[in-house]
């Protein structure tokens, strides 16, 4: 059901505005509407956002060395507001000093970089004995320092007024010339010629092996003092819980603050508009009540043009459906919400496409194993009860169908399975109904018979939705007429069509004559009536014979359903081809051997089938939801919605409880 | 020579071969995006994985065929005498409805896929939407699954 929602005008006094705002926040219920146009720079706003930051950079540089949350630990702790304030001042300390680390990090990488760039400088130079600051020009020798191609040596051998130090042979020749100061200008030219690069020596003291070694050195100090702050940042890794608690309090203290960008003001008062839900306009003006009497509170209802924030209410077993439908749209405000209609078809659906006893006990106690540790909340507390659900229906279906970890009535894979699949034959019930192996095509029918069900509930929730709305002349038209359509030529036909498939069932003329013609009669509504909205008659059939070419659609919509059989064989036999495998490594005649095979093939049955169900389950999930949006809501479902953000607390690490 | 036994095989051969290729290439492709992503952000790991699982199934649908070729043929059990060569090029014909479309479905879920998870690079709180999306294209594999699993069925 679609909540009703109320748009609420609030004026109160500035002077209890952080009071109030802090009030409505708690109680989760007022999604604020921008009222200020414009952003308007804060100081206080700008300086927690900063913290934010610098908590959120933080938290992710000592995240690797956080202790594991364990796998079945809850998602996320629970505290009171008060208590996670708390840790916002040593948190902000912990920063403080994480990010010290860091830049000390930064700065000794830095230097680190370029002592090694530097000392690579110096390899050619070690050959030279004299200290690098001995090379330097007088007033009458000119020193050129540089490297010199290996092919250009002879060139530079060849001038008389140069004084060339060669000191070791390899491609590029570290060279020291001397020249009278007098020649320098010639040099300079000259050595524009050839293949010279100038180098200069770093500032060091001694020769380039002494550098060397003292750069080393360096090297090796900077290694210590970085693996130093590293294990400080190491140890910082068990403060992660502090930074994750201030984050969530800074984070719940931010929008509360950036809420008040949105108010708009006069002098001494300020006004909140906002959307509230229908039921929970009492509580928030008693909110309001309880911390001044000064205030005027109004609510209304949306008018024309105004588009509310579209919010679903259902029992608790429907609710969890509910993330199934907001993973394709949120109904548009005012339509109708398919979660309670959904729900049945998506159990029974999901069941019939995984179809195993075995799968079903694991999916069913991997799910409430993980709600009751991990305690979810949001979307994964709606899946993993979508998946406690689903479970308990693939049980079902894996009795009907005959199927247990792949292993059935007439199980071939040896072995201890092929015990298990001859217990199943004698008690004679297991399968219950029908075996799809063994008769495949009544499965697939009776997947047929399935889909035209959903399809034919989908118009008629329609239908009850365009009457409940006096739009009869829709109900009629667009929904019941293919209610008539759909029905009328699958009990018309059915003979027909179930003797080409090699088992039919017979059915009366008095049966599937008015069949057939409720089917025409349909039809007839469709042709007469589609175009109901124009005047011309000749264009009004035209467009009424086109709305009967739809009928293609239903029928791909329930050809479509055909993937629920698929699916169902496709765990059983991969199930049976794991059992198979694993089976082959039992059966040796040496006891030691069989021993090992034995285990082995236990390990491998667990893998094998914990693979098989994890990515069927996937597969059953998304395939179900398809048949939901497309094949379902196609026919009554209008999508597009708002999702509803009430300022609350929007936490990442704890759940505030009150 | 027994040229039903080697028809029957090349049928079983070919399903697996063809949709396995499909799925290599399909999950390597939205292998290579999902690093992409997650080395922005790790936390979208388990979001992208998901995404990535979807066109590694028609590999699967492949072996499927392929075992299910092999047992019903005989070729499992060993014994292939009965096995005449219409029956042979029969199980051939009923693996190639998944050989090929299990083949360039999971190469175009692949992309899709690859689609997915760079939305949810940029919007994590949609990646169910990029799974749908997927599975739109996955919907012709398993149809190809349906109709190569009932043909070799129905060969007695």
């Amino acid at each position: 059901m679609i909540v009703s929602m109320k748009r609420l005008s609030l004026v109160a006094l500035k002077s209890d505005q952080d009071e109030i705002l802090n009030a409505l926040q708690k109680i989760g219920t007022v999604e604020i509407i921008r009222l200020a146009d414009g952003d308007t720079p804060d100081g206080e706003t700008d300086a927690i956002n900063a913290r934010i930051q610098r908590l959120s950079e933080s938290i992710s540089a000592v995240k690797p060395y956080a202790k594991k949350a364990g796998f079945l630990s809850p998602q996320k702790r629970e505290m009171t507001l008060g208590d996670i304030r708390g840790y916002v001042p040593k948190a902000a300390e912990t920063t403080d000093e994480i990010e010290t680390l860091l830049h000390t990090q930064t700065r000794l990488l830095a230097e680190r970089e370029k002592a090694v760039s530097v000392r690579a400088s110096l390899e050619p130079w070690t050959a030279l004995t004299v200290p690098m600051d001995s090379v330097k020009n007088t007033s009458r020798v000119h020193y050129f320092v540089g490297l010199c191609a290996s092919k250009d040596v002879q060139r530079i051998r060849e001038q008389e007024y140069l004084e060339a130090e060669l000191l070791n042979e390899s491609a590029t020749v570290p060279t020291i010339l001397a020249c009278r100061e007098d020649d320098t200008r010639v040099v300079q030219n000259f050595l524009k010629t050839i293949d010279w690069q100038d180098y200069v020596f770093p500032k060091m003291q001694g020769t380039p092996r002494e550098a060397i070694e003292s750069l080393d050195r360096r090297i090796a100090e900077i290694d210590g003092q970085y693996a130093e702050t590293q294990k400080q940042l190491e140890a910082h890794g068990e403060t992660i819980e502090t930074l994750q608690n201030a984050l969530d309090a800074e984070t719940i203290d931010a929008e509360r603050l950036s809420a008040r960008g949105d108010l708009s003001y006069t002098a001494h008062a300020f006004v909140l508009e906002g959307w509230v839900r229908e039921d929970e306009v009492e509580k928030t003006e008693q909110t309001i009540k309880s911390v001044t009497d000064a205030y005027s509170f109004e609510t209304r209802d949306p008018i024309e043009g105004e588009e509310p924030p579209s919010v679903v209410k259902n029992s608790k077993f429907v609710k969890p459906f509910e993330e199934v439908q907001t993973l394709y749209s949120r109904p548009a405000y005012g339509t109708i919400d398919g979660t309670p209609y959904m729900t049945p078809f998506y159990i029974l659906l999901f069941g019939l496409m995984l179809s195993d006893t075995g799968y079903g006990i694991l999916l069913m106690l991997g799910s409430w194993l993980y709600i009751k540790k991990k305690k979810p909340t949001g979307m994964s507390a709606g899946i993993s009860r979508v998946l406690f659900w689903g479970g308990l229906s693939t049980i079902v279906w894996g009795v009907l169908t005959g199927s247990f970890f792949g292993i059935t009535r007439t199980d071939a894979s040896g072995g201890v399975f092929t015990i298990i699949g001859q217990f199943f034959d004698r008690i004679g019930i297991f399968p219950a109904w029908i075996d799809p192996m063994q008769n495949s095509m009544a499965m697939l029918g009776l997947c047929f018979g399935l889909g035209v069900l959903h399809i034919v509930a989908g118009y008629i929730v329609g239908a009850i939705d365009k009457f409940s709305k006096g739009d009869w002349k829709s109900a009629v038209f667009d929904q019941i007429s293919w209610v008539l359509i759909t029905l009328g030529l699958v009990i018309g036909f059915l003979p027909a069509i179930t003797s080409m498939a090699g088992s039919p069932i017979e059915l009366p003329k008095a049966v599937t004559m008015p069949a057939l013609i409720a089917a025409a009669v349909g039809a007839a509504m469709v042709v007469l009536f589609k175009g109901r909205e124009k005047k011309n008659p000749f264009s009004r059939i035209t467009s009424g014979l086109g709305g009967l070419y739809d009928i293609t659609g239903v029928l791909s919509d329930i050809l479509s359903y055909a993937r629920l059989f698929a699916l169902g064989i496709a765990t059983g036999v991969i199930g049976q081809v794991f059992n198979m495998l694993s089976n082959m490594l039992t059966g040796s005649s040496n006891i030691f051997l069989a021993i090992l095979g034995a285990i082995l093939c236990i390990v491998l049955v667990i893998a094998l089938h914990t693979f098989n169900v994890a990515i069927n389950a996937l597969g059953a999930f998304v395939h179900c939801a398809r048949l939901q949006y497309v094949e379902f809501y196609g026919k009554f479902y209008e999508s597009g919605g708002k999702e509803f953000r009430p300022l609350s607390y929007n936490t990442k690490h704890v759940q505030v409880t009150k | 020579m027994n040229w039903g036994a080697i028809w029957a095989t090349a049928g079983a051969v070919i399903a697996a071969l063809l949709a396995g290729i499909g799925s290599a290439i399909g999950v390597g492709i939205t292998g290579q995006a999902s690093a992409g992503v997650v080395s922005e952000n790790p936390d979208l790991s388990g979001k992208c994985l998901l995404l990535q699982l979807l066109p590694g199934t028609q590999g699967i649908y492949g072996l499927l065929i392929a075992v299910v070729i092999a047992l019903q043929s005989g070729l499992m059990s060993g014994d292939v005498s009965t096995l005449t060569t219409t029956l042979g090029v029969r199980y051939l014909l009923a693996g190639l409805p998944i050989a090929f479309g299990g083949l360039l479905s999971a190469i175009y879920q692949g992309k899709v896929a690859v689609a997915g998870i760079n939305m949810v690079a940029k919007k994590p709180t949609e990646s169910g939407k990029g799974m749908v999306m997927a599975i739109m294209v996955e919907t012709y594999a398993v149809l190809s699954l349906l109709i190569s699993f009932l043909l070799v069925i129905g060969i007695k």
